[in-house]
């Protein structure tokens, strides 16, 4: 169920730019809120006067975890960092997390938006995920 | 038989319960049918007094509660299946409790089973794509609320094996828990470590099971064991870690969480406080989730749910003991069941006939179950006259 965007399958239609990498969610016109993935409704007020806004590529760590167990409909490498990442328009969202070690993950430390390959040798598949920044 | 004229008490007249564990080539139709039968023969009522059916499941495919009534007899009595993840049990008692206070019904029995995998839960509530990119990890939500907590209020990984030390110790004396031994703290914070920083001993299995409550309409007798108080809520868009596992969110840090708000529900319902409850069964769905619950219940102070468990307050022979059934940690989450395996645990807590897990002078219980989708279920029992 890969959607191809170019030549390279992504996780889904609609939710990433690839040059520059950027994350789309939206802007409501009525409550002018922010929300993410974009949808058909604005998820606060149900206004469907919805513009499209990429998302911040900058962001400070809220939670983390490190999975090291298999995960169902997952075949990107284990183990791997996941968590929330607090974005300047106020908002949080759930990604993936990177880093070198992992175990170099904290809470509030700043990320930077990045594109992710979260298949295996055989069947690329682009994602979106939060790098770690160097200190 | 029909509704009867007049405001009711909600009596809990008898409960039955399947054990929780690996039951091969027994059915979770199989299993619910037993505990509906333990129920009755509890109650005291016949099957065909029966006015109504509601099981609970979330793994039992279609028409569990119809295949229940297969069993036991096809009376013709109406039948709801309900699903609400793990909380589907809790919410089967809410339904139970709303039709015999409307008059619409007097007798209706709850049942919830389950019979899951081992290891993960699949789940479908992610969309393809979650699950694709890595977010579907159903453990992760609680990983990641323990490791906030820890940030904001320096809980440690020693108090997290403090809550799986003390409700394994608890399921010692639990013959219908699915792990009933001790194990030592080093044990726990040497286990494999699977969503830092949960290990595997700190984190419920997905099992088998059901449990199944008898709820009357009529006027309590001394001794009788009445539900007085319900919450019932799902989170909002202003959290950003839970059960809802919202892929987005704002933050407000001033708004109560799910739990939160289902307790206080609760408590006004019953018209009392937590510092009225004498026991628990909340959903350690993972030693951090009991943590955090212990605080969203009113047990203790936020932030101070680490050090509540550390006290020894929350062990039997505490200040107000939690999970003393051994709690899922050590019965084990059977989903659609463990909701109703609270409430099996309260009830004989109220009535005095838990043995050497008897919490003294148990008056007023409680219990909190969390599902997928930030939906939490708490019920407050009383023994009649006491």
């Amino acid at each position: 169920m890969s959607h191809m965007q170019g030549e390279v399958a992504v996780v889904v239609e609609g939710l990433l730019r690839l040059c520059p990498p950027r994350l789309l969610g939206a802007h409501c016109q009525t409550c002018d809120r922010v929300s993410f993935p974009a949808a058909q409704w604005c998820p606060y007020c149900r206004s469907a006067e919805l513009e499209s806004r990429w998302l911040s590529t900058t962001g400070t760590i809220f939670s983390y975890t490190i999975v090291r167990i298999p995960v169902p409909g997952y075949t990107g490498p284990v183990p791997y960092g996941l968590g929330v990442v607090e974005l300047p328009e106020g908002i949080c969202i759930n990604s993936v997390l990177v880093a070198d070690p992992l175990e170099a993950l904290s809470i509030g430390a700043p990320v930077r938006f990045c594109l992710l390959d979260v298949g295996n040798a055989d069947e690329p598949l682009l994602s979106y995920g939060y790098k770690l920044e160097p200190r | 038989m029909t509704a009867v004229p007049g405001r009711h008490d909600i009596v809990v007249s008898g409960v039955g319960m399947h054990p929780f564990g690996r039951f091969d080539g027994k059915s979770a139709v199989q299993m619910g049918a037993g505990a509906v039968v333990e129920a009755l023969i509890d109650a005291d009522v016949d099957w065909d007094a029966v006015d109504a059916l509601y099981c609970g499941h979330m793994y039992a495919n279609s028409g569990a509660g119809q295949r229940i009534a297969d069993l036991l007899g096809l009376t013709g009595l109406p039948v709801i299946n309900v699903e609400n993840a793990c909380s589907s049990g809790g919410l089967t008692v809410q339904l139970a409790r709303q039709a015999i206070a409307s008059q619409t019904h007097r007798t209706v029995v709850a049942v919830g089973v389950d019979k899951m995998a081992r290891s993960v839960m699949d789940t479908d509530y992610f969309a393809t794509w979650r699950q694709r990119a890595g977010h579907a990890v159903n453990p992760a939500q609680f990983a990641l609320a323990i490791r906030r907590h820890m940030h904001e209020y320096g809980t440690t990984e020693d108090q997290l094996a403090m809550v799986v030390v003390k409700n394994h110790r608890h399921s010692v004396h639990n013959n219908r828990a699915m792990c009933r031994r001790e194990f030592s703290a080093e044990e726990i914070l040497n286990s494999r470590a699977v969503v830092d920083p949960l290990r595997l001993l700190m984190l419920c299995a997905p099992n088998e099971g059901a449990a199944a409550a008898v709820l009357t309409g009529r006027s309590a007798c001394p001794g009788d064991i009445v539900l007085i108080g319900q919450g019932l809520r799902t989170a909002k868009r202003d959290q950003a870690i839970g059960e809802h596992m919202p892929l987005f969110s704002h933050i407000d840090e001033h708004s109560p969480s799910v739990t939160r708000r289902a307790a206080m529900e609760a408590y006004a319902t019953a018209g009392l406080g937590p510092e009225d409850i004498d026991v628990v069964e909340l959903h350690d769905a993972d030693a951090g989730t009991e943590i955090i619950s212990t605080e969203e219940l009113g047990l203790c102070e936020p932030g101070e749910g680490g050090q509540l468990v550390a006290s020894g307050a929350t062990a039997l022979g505490g200040r107000i003991p939690v999970n003393a059934s051994g709690g899922l940690l050590s019965k084990g989450e059977p989903a659609g069941a463990s909701g109703l395996g609270q409430v099996f645990e309260i009830v004989q807590q109220l009535r005095g006939s838990c043995g050497l897990r008897q919490v003294a002078d148990a008056r007023i219980g409680l219990t909190h179950a969390l599902g997928a989708g930030g939906n939490c279920s708490v019920l407050i029992f009383r023994r009649h006259g006491a």
